[in-house]
Formats: structure tokens, C-alpha cells, sequence
């Protein structure tokens, strides 16, 4: 099979950008995991793709222009290409062309190598045309690495589109309408998912980009006056506007004055969303999503695709019934999701 | 002028005694070539991700264990945010929400009796590296950063400079004997932040409080806390500067304090929790396993030495009061030697070879195999206690092998009593006149006549003969 990969996972000796300036040139000094592992599998590397700069999406503005992974696909370059999804674009993106998404659970899939972009959501993901090939390659990439303090202890996974009876699958056919057969749950604290998700979110891109200072590696300013001016002209000449963006904001929810009414707050409702959704995902194997929302703006259909990084869950995001869907479940439902989703 | 008295709160870092960083393996070892220690993931390269060095845990539970401290059951790591050079991912990794312990306890004795002050915390986190600036360019050394350091808070219980020097050296012990850190004050594996603030006695109010960072040395520790006192007492009395809540940086040489005045004290670090890192879960099992692995501490050290050994209090005290120390007396006394025997040559002869203020018993290293060889050699009658001195100097300096030194330079001990008999008889010849003083009754000449045998014997004659024969001799 031949893989493609954002070029924020990372590869040994290799150029890997992260999508940002501040990394233009920079080789990397190892190999992801999961690049690893792949090649182990026989599988044949076919090149980067750039991403968004560190997978972050446009988050500020509503520009959606399509995801170079998506395009790779559609032009046929390789089979399935490897890629961070925290925001949604390729769960956006992917029904609509036609392609899957699937985004396995956390901790089930080393983030080593990856450029950290919100480490308590970053998860690499599979693009890919057909889902057989995205369940095999899910089970090459997944298990157990000590080089990453989150990983799940399982040393492999064996996933399959299989499920020992009946799929029970719920939604919220009221305000999320899919076209799927579904039980009925009411789609609790949605209404602030795209909140605590751009707040944490940005918490976390602020903090992890702080290493790119220029005292090190990467873009350094010229002509600087003193440490500070190496800093701030270092960032700012080499930051895109939505890193710029996501870097004020974070800086802002963690300060003193916003920590407990921004971020302490937003990481109480993620546990209460836990909570909930994992609820009900006891008492049902799959909460069916749309996975695009017709008429709505793109910052109001992040609430579609904050639910699974915020609590760890699994999703596939496909076309089903010809509709742009989301399958969500948690860890160790992921067969009976891809059966579900294999039906169609 | 109205009664004044020092309120003191310390922060002692301690760089814990592990193999490898906090977060990476990469070593842990002090001085190494420049960046010679730095991996990836601690040179704060982007995809790496820390992993928690158990080692350095246990280290954290065995310093809670020490101090009396209340052990938290779950800890977690948080970032710290802040940018300087030496912090390569532009956070550090610490502790804010669930420190590996709190409300310790730790009892001092001073001039005034013993007493207990408490510690509000102890907490793990990452070192960072250091900058080196020479020549108009500033040079970074990552090499300790991410190395392991448990901050150990006490509540503001200090009233005297003494009170501090006390419980430091009380910490030092503590945390070397349970092998927790070599606490070399000198290589920076123990520092300290003095806070400090002057009140009237008698006030509850705590007045404004000033910090001086890095300290790490005792003396300079009394220095600066002797000056920055008078410099508040003055302010309260005179007006002559107003007191404000800041950082300031001690000049040992200058023998003064000064204000820092940067921007240090609005910094907001921006705690949050760190979502690379799991929370821990510290049970009894694991406490329990940590105690059940300390090392003998100071305090039972010296308690066994004293009842069980016999060996004089003042002795066992100063034994005990250096992890080292200790370490070379029990290393002697495990080839079997007499404790009065390995005591007398560590107080009378080891420490006072090298008395050089500036080093501590921290510092003394001595080949111990070489130095149990020698006091057997005494104690077998092989050699006298005169050479043996020589000897040691020899070993502690140029670590010789003693057994082979005596045999090559021929200076085993000479108990042949002929040999003795003819040169006490010559001795006596030669000086007629201290043999005439001593039979009327001067018995101090003897000691003459043994240092004219013992050069005759070129010092290797076994003194006790010597004198056996020469009494029995002179009193004929």
C-alpha cells in the first residue's frame, strides 16, 4: 500500500515543515512511530503533504480551501495518507470528496514524532478511499509505544468491520438530523463545544509552539536587538495570522485574570461532557453525527467534530446514505462502528 | 529604636541523584562537556514527548518520606510558562496542582534547643540549562536541562540566620544519607531562595517581602541574610528607602543586595496541567517498597554507633554528620576492623590531612580498601604507628597500595629482640649521662633514650619492646 503523510509527522534527515516558516528547512532528527511502523508493514512512503501549519486549520477565519491530504487522494497519488485532525477539516472535507476519515481513539496510536499541536487532542488519523484499507492500516499505526507517556498499554489492536449483533446507534435527529435508523439522545452541552474547544484548543497551541523561540532551530530573526526582539520578531515573522491568532488567545485563557472563568471552567464542562457522552456510549454502540452542515458557518459546524477529540472517542467520517456522516464510539467499539459503517 | 525580628521562608532546590533526566535518558551526570548531554526531546525539538523517569519518583517519595510529609495519592505534572534561553521547549515541567507531597515536618537544633519548622511542600519538576556568556555572545548548555529537582517550600518558621544554616544542614543530611542527592551546594545541586521580611515583635502581620534567588553557598547565605535584615530594619526605622516586594540578587563579594528591578515579578507563568504526561498514582504498596529500600538514616546511624559501637558521642556526631563520612566508616567497617580503631583514624588522622576551609567532609575521598589494609597493618604489629601516618598521607595522596609500599622500602616493624637488645645497649653506651639522671631519679629522659633507639633502628623497631627492654635495662 502506498502512504502519504502531512509533513508534521515526522521523518529522520528529512525536511519536515509543520506547514509553518518557522520550520522551512528544518530536518528532523527521527522518525514518527508511526512512519516506523508502516515501513515495518511493507508499506511504500510516497512523500509529504503540507498541512495546515501545525495541523491547526484555519481556525480564525472561514477560509476552507481543500487539504492538500485530500487532494493527494482525489489525484490518485497513494492509497491512505496519515494526518492530524484535531479541528475537523479532513472530517469536514473527506465525505465531501468522497473519501473516509478515520479518527481512532486516543492514546491508542503513538503522537510520537508528531509536532504538538494540542497534545490532549492531537491523534493521527487515516485519509484513505475505502474503509478495508483504512482498518488495515489503522491496525499497523496502533499499539502500544513507551516513548509516549499516553499510550494505551494494548502492544496491538485487531480491528475488523465486525460486530456480534445488532449496531445500536443513537443520535439527536431534532438538531444533528442524519439518515440513519437511531435512538433518540439529546446532544447535551453541544451548544459550548466550539467554545471549550477553541479555548483549550488554544491553550494548548500556545504552549506547545513556545519552543520556537529562534535561540535554537528554525527561523531566526535578523538584526535583533536584544533576546526579547529575537523572540517576538522571530514568532512574528514567521507565525501564520491563525497561529498568531491561536498563540494570543491561549496566552490569554491561561493568564491569572481568565484561568478559572476560561480554562478551569472549559475543563470542567469537557469533564462533564466525558461524563455524559460516555454514558451513553455504554448503553449504545454509535452516536451518528452530520459531518457538514448545510447553510452553517464553519466556526458553528466545529461543534460537530469537537465531540470526539475532546473525549477521546473514535469516529469515522464518510458519506452514508449519500449524507455527510459521522459514526462516533469509544475505545474497543471501534469494530462494531466499522461494521456499521461498512454496511453501507 | 523598637524590636525587630526576621521572618524567613526558604525554597531549596535539590537536583535528585538519578541516572538519567526527568523526562528523557539522557545522562543526568554533572560536568560534562558543553551539550554533550541533550537529546531531542530536551533540546525542546518539536514531536518529542517527555515519558517519567521512575527513579526520579521514588526519589520524590523518599524525600517525603524523610521530611514527614504527607504524600499526595495521585500526582500530576504541569507546564510553567516562560521564555528564556536556557528553557529549550519554553515551559518547564513542575508541579502546582499535586505536588508529590505536602506539610512536612523537619526538627533543628540550634543554641536556643530544638525546633520544628514546617514545609508547606515538595515538589518535582525539570531543571533548566545554563547560559554562558563571554566575549559579547551568550552560549546555552542544555545539559541540565530537564535534569530531575524536587523544590522542597517552607512555611516563612525562620527567625535567625542560624535557624537557616541549621535546617539546611539538617535537609543536607537528611536527603544524602537517604541517597535522595549529593547536595553539593558548590555544584549547584542544592540552592536556595531566601524570602524575607522584618516585623515588630509581637506583630501577626508579615511585613513586605523581598526573595533572593540562587543562593548556594551557607556563608554567603549569613551574609545576605545578616545584610538584607539591617537593610529593612533601616528602611522601617529611617524612611531612608521605601521596602517593595521584589527579586533581588546578592553580591557576595560586593557583600550587598541588589534590586533586580526587571520585569520578573509581573510574570504570569500560566500554570496549566500538562496533558502529555498521565497522573501518577502513588499507593501504600509503592510508599511502603520506597521505605522499606532506604538507607540507614543519620539519625539511626548515629544512635547504633553510640549505644551498640560505643564509640564517644562527639565522634558518632561528627561521623554522622556527612554522608560521606559515613560511607568510609562503614566501608572500613565491613573488613572487620575495630570501631574505636576506624574512628580514631577518621577523627585524629583523616580529617586532619586536608584543612582546607573551602572543602567539606563532603569532599574527602580516600581509596578505603587501601586505608582498612593500613590499620590492619598497624593493629598486626607489622608496621608502627609513625610510619603508618606517613603511609596514610600517601594513600589519601597518591593512593598507594600500602602492603606492597612497606614491603618494597623494608619498613615492616623490627620485633626482634636481639636486634632491639643491641641497640638499647648502644643507646645507653652513647649517652651516660641520661642513664646516670635516670637512676637518681628523672624518669623524663626516658623518653629520650627511646628516640635514640628508635633512630638506631631507623624508626621500624615495635616501640613496646623498646621500652620493655630499656626499663628493664635502666632499672638493673
Amino acid at each position: 500500500m502506498k502512504f502519504m503523510m502531512h509533513d508534521d509527522i515526522m521523518v529522520a534527515g528529512k525536511v519536515c515543515t509543520g506547514g509553518s516558516k518557522f520550520l522551512a528547512g528544518f530536518k528532523s532528527p527521527l522518525s514518527a512511530r508511526v512512519y516506523e511502523k508502516c515501513l515495518a508493514h511493507d508499506m511504500e512512503f510516497e512523500g509529504f503533504l503540507t498541512p495546515d501549519e501545525f495541523s491547526i486549520d484555519n481556525l480564525f477565519d472561514e477560509k476552507d480551501e481543500l487539504d492538500s491530504a485530500v487532494v493527494a487522494l482525489t489525484e490518485g497519488k497513494c492509497d491512505v495518507v496519515l494526518c492530524n485532525d484535531v479541528f475537523g477539516k479532513l472530517r469536514r472535507q473527506a465525505p465531501a470528496n468522497g473519501l473516509i476519515y478515520i479518527h481512532p481513539s486516543y492514546g491508542t496510536v503513538s503522537r510520537f514524532g508528531l509536532m504538538q499541536g494540542v497534545a490532549s487532542m492531537d491523534q493521527i488519523g487515516i485519509l484513505c478511499r475505502n474503509l478495508e484499507e483504512g482498518i488495515e492500516v489503522l491496525n499497523v499505526i496502533s499499539g502500544h509505544d513507551v516513548s509516549d507517556g499516553t499510550s494505551l498499554p494494548a502492544a496491538t489492536y485487531a480491528y475488523a468491520a465486525k460486530a456480534d449483533k445488532a449496531v445500536k446507534v443513537v443520535a439527536d435527529s431534532k438538531t444533528f438530523p442524519v439518515e440513519i435508523e437511531a435512538g433518540n439522545i439529546e446532544m447535551k452541552y453541544a451548544d459550548c463545544f466550539a467554545q471549550i474547544f477553541y479555548i483549550l484548543g488554544s491553550a494548548e497551541i500556545c504552549n506547545n509552539t513556545n519552543r520556537y523561540d529562534g535561540v535554537k532551530f528554525g527561523y531566526r530573526a535578523e538584526d535583533v536587538n536584544g533576546i526579547n526582539d529575537l523572540y517576538v520578531r522571530s514568532r512574528t515573522e514567521s507565525f501564520g495570522r491563525n497561529l498568531q491568532l491561536a498563540s494570543i488567545a491561549g496566552c490569554m485563557v491561561l493568564s491569572k485574570e481568565y484561568y478559572d472563568g476560561l480554562y478551569n471552567k472549559s475543563m470542567q464542562i469537557r469533564r462533564l461532557v466525558k461524563d455524559y457522552y460516555t454514558e451513553i456510549l455504554d448503553n449504545a454502540d454509535v452516536i451518528a453525527l452530520p459531518a457538514k452542515m448545510d447553510g452553517a458557518t464553519k466556526y458553528e459546524q466545529v461543534a460537530l467534530y469537537a465531540l470526539a477529540p475532546l473525549c477521546g472517542f473514535a469516529s469515522v467520517s464518510m458519506l452514508y446514505n449519500n449524507k455527510p456522516t459521522q459514526f462516533i464510539c469509544k475505545r474497543n467499539g471501534e469494530n462494531a462502528m466499522f461494521a456499521l459503517a461498512q454496511g453501507k | 529604636m523598637k524590636n525587630y525580628e526576621v521572618v524567613i521562608g526558604l525554597e531549596v532546590h535539590v537536583e535528585l541523584a538519578t541516572n538519567s533526566k526527568l523526562f528523557c535518558s539522557c545522562s543526568a551526570k554533572f560536568g560534562a562537556d558543553a551539550n554533550e548531554n541533550v537529546c531531542p526531546a530536551c533540546a525542546g525539538m518539536p514531536g518529542m514527548l517527555p515519558v517519567a523517569n521512575k527513579n526520579a519518583i521514588e526519589l520524590g517519595i523518599a524525600a517525603s518520606l524523610v521530611t514527614n510529609s504527607r504524600i499526595t495519592p495521585v500526582i500530576s505534572f504541569d507546564k510553567k510558562n516562560y521564555f528564556y534561553p536556557d528553557l529549550s521547549c519554553g515551559y518547564q515541567i513542575t508541579q502546582l496542582f499535586a505536588p508529590i507531597c505536602r506539610d512536612g515536618r523537619v526538627e533543628i537544633e540550634t543554641s536556643k534547643g530544638t525546633k520544628t519548622i514546617t514545609l508547606k511542600q515538595i515538589h518535582i519538576e525539570e531543571d533548566a540549562g545554563k547560559l554562558v556568556h563571554s566575549r559579547g555572545v551568550s552560549l546555552v548548555d542544555y545539559n541540565r536541562c530537564s535534569v530531575p529537582l524536587v523544590e522542597i517550600v517552607s512555611n516563612p518558621d525562620f527567625r535567625s540566620a542560624e535557624e537557616v544554616v541549621a535546617y539546611l544542614e539538617k535537609l543536607r543530611a537528611l536527603l544524602t544519607f537517604a541517597g535522595v542527592s549529593d547536595c553539593k551546594m558548590q555544584e549547584g545541586s542544592m540552592r536556595c531562595d531566601v524570602n524575607l521580611s522584618v516585623r515588630e515583635v509581637g506583630s501577626d502581620v508579615l511585613g513586605t517581602r523581598t526573595e533572593m534567588k540562587n543562593m548556594n553557598s551557607l556563608k554567603a547565605i549569613v551574609r545576605a541574610i545578616e545584610y538584607e535584615t539591617q537593610r529593612h530594619i533601616d528602611a522601617l526605622e529611617t524612611g531612608c528607602e521605601e521596602l517593595v516586594q521584589e527579586t533581588r540578587r546578592w553580591d557576595d563579594n560586593a557583600g550587598q543586595s541588589f534590586s533586580m528591578r526587571n520585569k520578573e515579578n509581573a510574570t504570569d507563568y500560566r500554570y496549566f496541567p500538562n496533558a502529555d504526561l498521565m497522573p501518577i498514582v502513588v499507593d501504600e504498596e509503592w510508599i511502603n517498597e520506597v521505605k522499606s529500600r532506604l538507607p540507614e538514616s543519620a539519625h539511626d546511624k548515629y544512635a547504633r554507633m553510640t549505644k551498640e559501637l560505643g564509640i564517644a558521642e562527639i565522634d558518632a556526631k561528627k561521623i554522622t554528620s556527612s554522608k560521606n563520612l559515613s560511607d568510609i566508616f562503614d566501608a572500613l567497617m565491613s573488613k572487620g576492623l575495630p570501631a574505636k580503631d576506624v574512628v580514631a583514624w577518621i577523627i585524629t588522622e583523616l580529617l586532619s590531612l586536608d584543612t582546607d576551609e573551602n572543602k567539606s567532609y563532603d569532599d574527602i575521598s580516600i581509596n578505603c580498601d587501601s586505608f582498612a589494609k593500613l590499620i590492619e597493618l598497624v593493629n598486626n604489629k607489622e608496621i608502627n604507628r609513625t610510619i603508618a601516618k606517613k603511609i596514610f598521607v600517601l594513600i589519601y595522596e597518591k593512593d598507594i597500595d600500602p602492603v606492597a609500599y612497606v614491603k618494597e622500602n623494608n619498613l615492616g616493624m623490627v620485633s626482634d629482640t636481639s636486634f632491639i637488645d643491641d641497640a638499647v645497649t648502644a643507646a645507653m653506651n652513647e649517652n651516660p649521662d641520661s642513664v646516670k639522671q635516670y637512676r637518681e631519679g628523672n624518669a623524663k629522659v626516658v623518653g629520650f633514650l627511646m628516640g635514640k633507639v628508635m633512630q638506631k633502628t631507623a624508626g621500624k623497631a615495635d616501640p613496646s619492646v623498646v621500652r620493655e627492654i630499656l626499663m628493664s635495662k635502666l632499672d638493673n
